[in-house]
């Protein structure tokens, strides 16, 4: 069992309800930070310009560095793969936020804690999808178990479709994407 | 479709440590080794300065210690880096909290039954408490570069010279504090030996100087993240803290004020010089650890 996810940027349309979804969702502080993104890049020239999407969001490593970091077990990887934080663990050494290559961690400005994306698993937990997985409407967002071989996303990242991000760092993210053509 | 430009990667200036982590690198890494220094001129019988200058180093690493609490997000949770339950030992913010823990408790053993007439130990068990806090102590100013140093994704910190700098630093400004320890102690025969401490601590700073020099040298061949990093230091914003504050305040002028005028002088000087250089020594210190914080870029991967 391991939890992971597919994003096809080729079929976002930028709309952000995957941003306001988790926002609704988790309670996340929008205003200082968010648990996921969704970044316009604009290629061209004038009057040949293109917008792309890229969505930025926990890869819930296999090989997390915020967990080989984290003194006192806060950060932690769960049997499904999906890695998450115990508040009441943490002490806010904003250890972890300086280890993730991904920079997907923001500080909660209550909790007083680093805070990320869970892949919502209070809902997964539930038998339920991801808020933002929910609420795509052209589902770009695909999640899903990455050792079963007839789930979704392991079928896309088998066609060799979609790659991961800063694999580079061997941190092995369970969040693949599938490039613009 | 590959997207050339805008560029595949997003470099970001950590914002997450800031001042007091560099408050805490630096008496960290200069009470330790103030100590550790102590330690050894307490080996050769000179006791005075020894005792005066291993208080000092503890008290500098307290008030480190303390700067690290305060850093945290819960100040009140402190002590889960050693006691949590589901403690993560390979985590360097756990080994470098037992090395602190066991450096500031292994050095009161030793400091305290020599200022306190409370009780006597004898000589045998002091020094053994002076070595194992020696040991630790050089852990502590080994530790600090470690830990910034495998952050593999701010390529200005992932660099083996980064924690022999840091220990260098340390060694220096540790000296400088000793300098300072022993001229506030008014003594001729200490005064001797202060005049050799600002001595050695004018080679250690030449020695730094090459090693940095090295370091930026190499990192401003790459990663991205890292020509940022030293472009920043050398003419971005925090040059007047670099070349002005590190470069310039905490090595040339002390080296040309050691060199030209206390060795030239064989002790004999005006102290005052003395002093000015190992007070331009530790701010000099202090930015080092500052601006290397500040410039630690982060290369976040942002294209598939």
């Amino acid at each position: 069992m391991r939890y992971g996810m597919v994003i096809d940027l080729n079929k976002c349309i930028g709309c952000q309800s995957c941003v306001t979804a988790c926002i609704h969702e988790n309670d996340v502080p929008y205003e200082v930070g968010q648990r996921t993104y969704v970044n316009y890049i604009v290629t061209g020239e004038f009057p040949n310009v293109s917008i792309h999407y890229m969505h930025r969001i926990c890869q819930h490593c296999e090989n997390p560095p915020c967990v080989h970091v984290c003194p006192t077990g806060a950060s932690y990887k769960r049997e499904d793969g999906i890695v998450l934080i115990d508040y009441d663990l943490c002490i806010g050494c904003k250890y972890c936020m300086v280890a993730c290559p991904y920079n997907a961690r923001y500080f909660h400005p209550l909790r007083h804690t680093p805070d990320k994306c869970t892949f919502c698993a209070h809902r997964v937990d539930k038998g339920l999808k991801p808020a933002c997985v929910e609420v795509c409407p052209t589902n770009a967002r695909i999640f899903g178990d990455l050792d079963d071989p007839n789930s979704e996303v392991s079928k896309i990242v088998k066609s060799g479709k979609a790659f991961p991000i800063g694999a580079e760092y061997g941190t092995k993210p369970s969040v693949f994407y599938v490039r613009w053509e | 479709m590959l997207i050339t430009n805008p560029t595949h990667y997003g470099l970001i200036e950590q914002p997450w440590w800031g001042i007091l982590i560099a408050f805490y690198l630096f008496l960290g890494g200069l009470g330790s080794m103030a100590f550790c220094v102590s330690f050894l001129y307490w080996l050769r019988g000179e006791r005075k300065l020894s005792i005066a200058g291993s208080v000092v180093g503890v008290v500098a690493v307290l008030i480190g210690i303390l700067a690290l609490v305060l850093d945290l997000g819960h100040p009140e949770r402190f002590y889960l880096v050693l006691l949590s339950p589901n403690l993560n030992v390979k985590s360097w913010i756990f080994i470098g909290s037992t090395f602190l823990s066991a450096f500031t408790l292994f050095a009161v053993l030793f400091i305290a039954p020599q200022i306190l007439n409370i009780i006597k130990l004898n000589e045998k068990i002091l020094k053994t408490f002076g070595w194992i806090a020696f040991a630790f102590g050089i852990g502590v100013s080994a530790y600090t570069g470690i830990l910034i140093g495998i952050v593999f994704n701010i390529p200005f910190w992932n660099a083996p010279a980064l924690p022999i700098i840091f220990m260098i630093s340390a060694l220096s400004t540790g000296l400088a504090t000793l300098v300072l320890v022993g001229l506030a102690l008014r003594d001729s025969e200490v005064q001797k030996i202060t005049h050799h401490l600002a001595k050695y601590d004018g080679f250690t700073m030449i020695f730094e100087l090459i090693v940095l020099a090295i370091y930026l040298l190499i990192r401003s061949y790459g990663p991205v993240g890292a020509i940022e990093s030293v472009k920043t230091i050398l003419t971005g914003y925090l040059a007047p803290y670099f070349v002005g504050g590190v470069l310039l305040m905490g090595l040339a002028i002390p080296i040309m004020l050691v060199f030209g005028y206390e060795v030239r002088k064989e002790g004999r000087g005006c102290v005052c010089v003395t002093i000015l250089s190992a007070i331009f020594v530790l701010i000099g210190g202090a930015m080092l650890r500052y601006v290397v914080l500040k410039a630690g870029f982060l290369q976040v991967p942002c294209c598939p």
